[in-house]
């Protein structure tokens, strides 16, 4: 059998008494698309920063292509790309100073990174304004500069929470043909996301934490096979959700003093 | 409707004291306080509150001692009804109140006042919680003490001047508080933008070197030619008193000085009945004016940027990357730790050009520098301080600008840290391209502050020349070793856009280093003062040879020490750049 390209024991982390990844037990097959999913305060995010390298977890354990992760895995950090949930960029350089800076940071040399990063521009629509600073561009822009920040250095594992949120439908187009472009390549993408029908679209595997721990994982079709449906119907990647993390009867008490 | 507080049908903007906004003003106390509440929760925030509570006490006595050396002063003028020396002191609290803020700025973040500004707040709130937040300063603290002092002197003397005297000592100290928010609003209004940044510096830059060269000219045969003072003060002061005694007067301390004397002479209320007095009041109406002119745009939503323009927008139309992206060969460490290095450094460089607080602060130094130079021009002794230590002195001082910056190395990245523990890199190269970037710039300065000193003091001995670099070679190793670590153990959000947004940050951070320049400061001059006043300087010079390589050794353990720290802190550092506050 292959080596998974992440790979996780009981990994566990607690923040006092609060558990916010329980005892995690999770494989991913190199060249997956793998797509995290779970509600607001599941866990995603708490276990994206442990897998690379921003959070240090509890207890367990977490392998990458098979060697143990840790804070001075720098060879392994150097084949990760990340966009983080708070996007980590610099406010006051320009895009393409940005760029340039992650790029040395991840190893390349000049020419290379001053190369890619001018390409990378190009590609995600945001070489219009130079000179604008990053702090000053939309959060969509934003979000983009965050992911061709991570991918500039070529990773063969990439981490992205949550890239889709505030992108306008060109750029989430974009977006989606760099990242089937590299799971073709061979690379491995790990993604959380609310937009389920771009997961449904875009993930050959799914695995869903809720309140930390592991409820479902699978491909689409053995999601489907666990959850009950009418005889024929083919459920969507949000009813499947909804039926595993039980989400089905709404709210109806009302807020009676909103006009 | 019962319940809900504010009566609705209260038109909103009515008044500054208002049922709405007197409740405004209560959520908002109550936000600062729940803010501090929460912070003692953790460890960090407890340690704070100590720190900021200390730095209140250390400010409150220096104040204190101020007040007693001002009111002394002002007891004797007083007596012998040397009114005309009386704004010597005036002069005196307004150089401290305005000068300090603006030679030591802080990077700390301001509790921002701007969250206000989506909801229904009066401009008149918006202005007067403005003013009330950052009344600590330690400059407020001292000015508002030292009047007192000055005050207190004066009526001790003659007791029918200190009712009018409070209520002209109220309004100047009015004025002071409101001319110190106004010239920061203003320089910040300036410096946002690229052009004036750039100008400003250039005209700063020109002017110092021209003052360097023309200075000598002006004043060849100054100090010697005059009489000798009274009361101690010396000949210098007492000529400046004279010479700019028809001009200072039409200034606002000067006008202050004016209206004290009329009231010394005249007794009683002519001072508040003065033309002098009215002075004051036109200008202090003049700076609440350009204040509001500057927060009614803040008010309004500006926000200060370079707003470079956008280009065209080109048809959205999405394009294959042309070259594939892929992982490249693995280096050495030694060849990635040197690109880490250069990335860093570039980086730095980047936002330091951008960076008005920044840049403000490294210039800002030379001025002070300047003047001692100047003072100490003819080998004037003052009180033990002989001129050989003048360049030492200077160079200390200049120094003591970057300290901010070196304690705390992270503080230019915000959540941009998150980036160093994602990337296959070593803080400890992270850290080393900080030191040796704040290092070449301190150099640079160094460089120029001896150029400037000798320049006007002439080529400097030998033995001063020797004691100053390896005193320079003893000092920074250990700031830059403190600072390392406290970058790490106690860090700060930084604000790097605004020099007028100042306020509550890390007290700690700032307490443990102006402990750290004390102590070094300290072991420096026990070591150079006493020699110099042997005349032995020469003998200083292997002493701090051996404390340079301490030190510097010290230093490079710092490094590895460091990186250690922010292993292990790691949530805390990037928690507290990344978290919404
Ligand atoms: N630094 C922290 N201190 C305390 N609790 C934390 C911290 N970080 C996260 N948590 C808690 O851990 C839980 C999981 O948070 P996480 O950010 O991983 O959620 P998520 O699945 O990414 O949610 P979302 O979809 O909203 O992004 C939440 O309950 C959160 O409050
Ligand atoms: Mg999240």
């Amino acid at each position: 059998m292959l080596t998974p390209a992440i790979e996780t024991r009981s990994l566990t982390r607690k923040f006092g008494d609060f558990t916010a990844v329980d005892n995690l037990d999770l494989s991913v097959a190199g060249g997956q698309f793998f797509g995290f999913l779970g509600p607001n305060g599941a866990g995603k995010s708490t276990t994206i920063k442990m897998l690379t390298g921003l959070l240090e977890p509890t207890s367990g354990e977490m392998y990458i292509f098979g060697e143990r992760f840790g804070a001075n895995a720098l060879e392994l950090k150097r084949q990760i790309g990340v966009v983080p949930e708070g996007m980590a960029l610099q406010g006051r350089l320009t895009a393409s100073e940005y760029l340039n800076f992650v790029g040395r940071m991840y190893g390349l040399d000049k020419a290379t990174t001053k190369m890619r990063a001018e390409e990378l521009l190009d590609f995600m629509q945001l070489a219009d304004e130079p000179k604008k600073l990053i702090t000053d561009f939309s959060h969509g822009m934003q979000k983009k500069l965050a992911l061709a920040a991570a991918v500039i250095h070529g990773p063969k594992l990439l981490f992205l929470d949550e890239p889709f949120e505030g992108v306008d439908a060109i750029a989430a187009r974009m977006l989606k043909i760099l990242l089937t472009g590299m799971i073709q390549k061979g690379a491995t993408i790990f993604l959380t996301s609310h937009v389920l029908e771009i997961v449904e679209r875009l993930c050959s595997h799914v695995a869903i934490i809720h309140q930390g721990k592991l409820v479902a994982n699978g491909s689409l079709e053995e999601l489907r096979a666990g959850v009950p449906s009418a005889a024929g119907e083919k459920l969507t990647l949000e009813q499947i959700f909804l039926g595993i993390v039980g989400g089905g009867e709404a709210n109806t008490q009302e807020l009676s003093w909103l006009a | 409707m019962a319940g809900v507080g504010v009566d609705p049908t209260e038109p909103v903007s009515s008044r500054l004291f208002g049922s709405l906004a007197r409740a405004q003003y209560a959520a908002v106390l109550a936000l600062r306080w729940r803010l501090l509440v929460n912070s003692l929760r953790s460890s960090q925030g407890a340690f704070e509150l100590g720190a900021k509570i200390l730095s209140v006490l250390l400010y409150l006595s220096i104040g204190f001692s101020m007040a007693i050396g001002f009111g002394f002063g002002a007891y004797g003028m007083a007596s012998e009804g040397e009114w005309k020396l009386l704004p010597i002191l005036i002069w005196g609290v307004f150089v401290i109140w305005q000068v300090l803020p603006i030679l030591h700025i802080s990077f700390k973040q301001q509790f921002d006042l701007n969250i206000l500004l989506r909801f229904p707040v009066r401009f008149g709130s918006f202005f007067a919680l403005t003013l009330l937040f950052g009344i600590s300063d330690p400059s407020t603290i001292f000015g508002v003490l030292s009047l007192l002092g000055i005050w207190l002197g004066i009526s001790a003397v003659n007791s029918a001047l200190a009712l009018p005297l409070a209520a002209l000592f109220l309004l100047y100290a009015a004025f002071n508080i409101l001319l110190v928010r106004t010239v920061f609003a203003w320089i910040d209004r300036w410096l946002a933008q690229r052009k004036t940044r750039e100008v400003v510096s250039v005209i700063f830059f020109a002017c110092i070197l021209s003052l360097q060269f023309f200075n000598p000219v002006w004043y060849t045969n100054d100090t010697n030619s005059m009489a000798h003072g009274t009361h101690g003060l010396s000949p210098a002061l007492l000529h400046i008193v004279h010479v700019t005694s028809q001009y200072q007067r039409w200034l606002p301390p000067g006008a202050v000085g004016m209206a004290v004397r009329l009231g010394g002479v005249n007794g009683g209320y002519a001072l508040l009945l003065s033309q002098w007095t009215a002075l004051l009041v036109a200008y202090t109406l003049v700076i609440v004016a350009l204040l509001v002119l500057r927060l009614r745009a803040e008010f309004r939503g500006e926000i200060l940027t370079d707003g470079a323009p956008a280009r065209k927008l080109q048809t959205q139309v999405v394009r294959p990357l042309r070259q594939a992206i892929e992982l490249p060969e693995a280096q050495t460490a030694a060849d990635s730790a040197r690109g880490v290095v250069i990335a860093v450094i570039s980086k730095e460089l980047s936002i330091m050009k951008r960076s008005a607080p920044i840049l403000y602060t490294i210039i800002a130094p030379l001025i002070p520098c300047l003047l001692l130079a100047w003072k100490f021009m003819r080998g004037a002794v003052v009180a033990g301080f002989s001129s050989p230590l003048v360049m030492p002195a200077c160079i200390a001082f200049t120094l003591l600008g970057f300290i901010n910056l070196i304690s705390n190395l992270f503080g230019t990245e915000g959540v941009g840290i998150q980036l160093y523990f994602m990337a296959p890199v070593r803080l400890r190269s992270v850290l080393l391209a900080k030191n040796l970037f704040y290092g070449a710039l301190m150099m640079i300065e160094v460089v120029v502050v001896g150029l400037m000193v000798s320049l006007r003091m002439g080529l400097p001995h030998i033995d001063s020349l020797l004691t100053t670099i390896f005193w320079v070679l003893f000092a920074l190793p250990c700031y830059y070793a403190a600072g390392n670590l406290l970058s790490v153990q106690f860090p700060y959000k930084m604000n790097l856009g605004r020099i007028g947004k100042r306020g509550a940050g890390s007290q700690a951070n700032g307490l443990l280093s102006l402990l750290v320049q004390m102590v070094v400061t300290g072991i420096g001059a026990s070591v150079l003062v006493p020699l110099a006043l042997l005349g032995r300087l020469w003998i200083a010079v292997p002493i701090l040879m051996l404390l340079a390589v301490g030190a510097i050794v010290l230093w490079r353990f710092s490094l590895s020490a460091a990186e250690k720290i922010a292993q292990q802190r790691m949530e805390k550092l990037t928690g507290i750049f990344a978290r919404a506050d």
